[in-house]
């Protein structure tokens, strides 16, 4: 049984596309959504971002339990943070993330966070597509 | 005196993003903090020269080198939320990384001297196969393996107020790497506890000395005295350090107080680490804040140098006092018991 799926979330269409898929996953698995939002050097500097209202509203459409999905905020790169967290607390046993659209060089491994977790996850990844293909 | 072999020039400018804290004055700054040391004839500038492929890839994932270069070649971009990329960036970025090599050797024909690459891109962050944290290739890393093949055993200091996870992910089983750190935490990139203590075949080569926001000088120095035990018994024959001065009091993206004198500090205990001349070389890593970086690195490189001169004193009453002895002890029980475990494993 899944206890706990992490999702990758920085506010991007992508990442609120991924975050559907995530808390759909949960629901049906009865398991923890820790929405993971990873913060970078620049980022650093600014006031720790409160979860945002979309993941409430989609948490509140999907009607699921507000107390099963966790909003979590990281020091480090997207992928670190999701490759992270596997260990305690979260314990993720699924990973979702959002693939960038067109318009960026997808084919390639770099600046990929989805190819880059493919790579190196120790668990399952789900990748969520761009509503444009 | 002993002289400063140094290289710096080769046209890192075009590595720039608008608006971004990773800018070409910072290169600059350290310059103008090398010419604020008057060093005349013992300034001893080397020759850039590009790192080559095989270099490169004793660190680097050949894939991605290739994918590195692609990217930039179509014309970059943002690699992370952190890291750009321009259409300039690789050729610059292996020019940074042969800098580093054209140093050591430098250094190892002279058999005196103090070396110093102003790298830019910076490296520390950069892991095998990924970019990150303003980082393209591990300058010091692509250094260190060089020697490593040459027979030498390297310890790298890395007082980068981050954590140098791309260079502690690199040597993280490499037996003849030594990686010391003394970092701001919790900070970017969330890694470096004393719990990392390296792998299977390298248990005790990487040591993490974590201090809370607002340490001081003092706090720092005895974090990285306490690291000396470890590095005697390494027994190094190079000293590499990772020189950012993002822990500058007036660094905009972190919170630890040092100023140059605790820089000065820290350069003469790495130095101390040295067996001998011409055995240390500083890779310019991190430092925001233009005026702390050229005063922090004059201060590093004159108390390397024999001389002392730095603009500002040393501090000292800070928080995290116990920081470093405690990480020491909790390093020390760790390899304790991952040494326990592989022998049961055996």
């Amino acid at each position: 049984m899944t206890r706990s799926i992490a999702v990758g979330f920085d506010g991007s269409p992508s990442a609120t596309r991924a975050l559907r898929v995530a808390l759909a996953l949960a629901r049906d698995a009865g398991a923890t959504t820790w929405v993971l939002h990873a913060r970078g050097m620049l980022e650093e500097r600014t006031a720790e971002p409160a979860i945002p209202p979309v993941v409430s509203e989609t948490v509140t459409e999907l009607g699921l339990d507000p107390e099963r999905v966790r909003w979590r905020v990281e020091n480090g790169d997207p992928c670190s943070v999701l490759l992270r967290s596997v260990a305690p607390p979260v314990e993720a046993e699924i990973l979702v993330v959002g693939r960038r659209g067109h318009g960026h060089p997808e084919g390639l491994l770099v600046g990929s966070t989805s190819l880059q977790l493919v790579e190196h996850a120790r668990v399952p990844v789900v990748v969520v597509p761009p509503l444009d293909e | 005196m002993s002289p400063l072999v140094l290289n710096a020039d080769y046209g890192a400018q075009a590595h720039e993003e608008a608006g971004h804290p990773e800018r070409p004055a910072r290169a600059t700054a350290a310059l103008e903090g090398v010419a604020d040391l008057h060093l005349g004839g013992d300034l001893v500038v080397v020759g850039p020269r590009a790192a080559r492929r095989e270099e490169l890839a004793r660190v680097h994932a050949g894939g991605y080198l290739d994918e590195l270069g692609a990217f930039c070649y179509a014309g970059g971009g943002d690699l992370d939320p952190d890291t750009y990329a321009t259409a300039d960036s690789w050729s610059i970025a292996v020019q940074a990384a042969g800098a580093g090599l054209a140093v050591v050797d430098a250094l190892a024909e002279r058999g005196d001297g103090v070396g110093f690459v102003v790298t830019r891109p910076p490296g520390h962050h950069a892991l095998a196969d990924r970019a990150m944290g303003f980082c393209l290739l591990n300058n010091i890393a692509v250094a260190a393996a060089h020697l490593i093949e040459a027979g030498e055993r390297v310890v790298i200091v890395d007082w980068d107020v981050h954590h140098g996870n791309g260079t502690q992910s690199i040597f993280w089983d490499e037996p003849r790497v030594l990686y010391v750190s003394t970092h701001q935490w919790p900070l970017y990139p969330g890694s470096g506890t004393p719990a990392e203590v390296g792998g299977p075949r390298a248990l005790g080569r990487t040591l993490n000395l974590p201090l809370p926001p607002g340490a001081t000088g003092d706090v720092v120095r005895r974090a990285l005295e306490s690291a000396a035990p470890v590095v005697e018994s390494f027994d190094p024959t190079w000293v590499l350090v990772s020189a950012g001065f993002d822990a500058h009091r007036a660094d905009p993206l972190a919170d630890l107080a040092l100023t140059s004198g605790d820089f000065a500090a820290l350069a003469a205990l790495a130095g101390g680490f040295a067996p001998g001349p011409g055995r240390i070389a500083l890779f310019l890593e991190g430092g925001y804040d233009l005026a702390a970086l050229r005063a922090s690195t004059t201060a590093s490189l004159s108390a390397l140098l024999g001389e002392s001169s730095a603009d500002e004193a040393p501090t000292s009453g800070g928080p995290g006092a116990e920081a470093g002895p405690a990480a020491l002890e909790q390093f020390w029980r760790t390899v304790e018991v991952l040494a326990s475990s592989e022998e049961d494993a055996r």
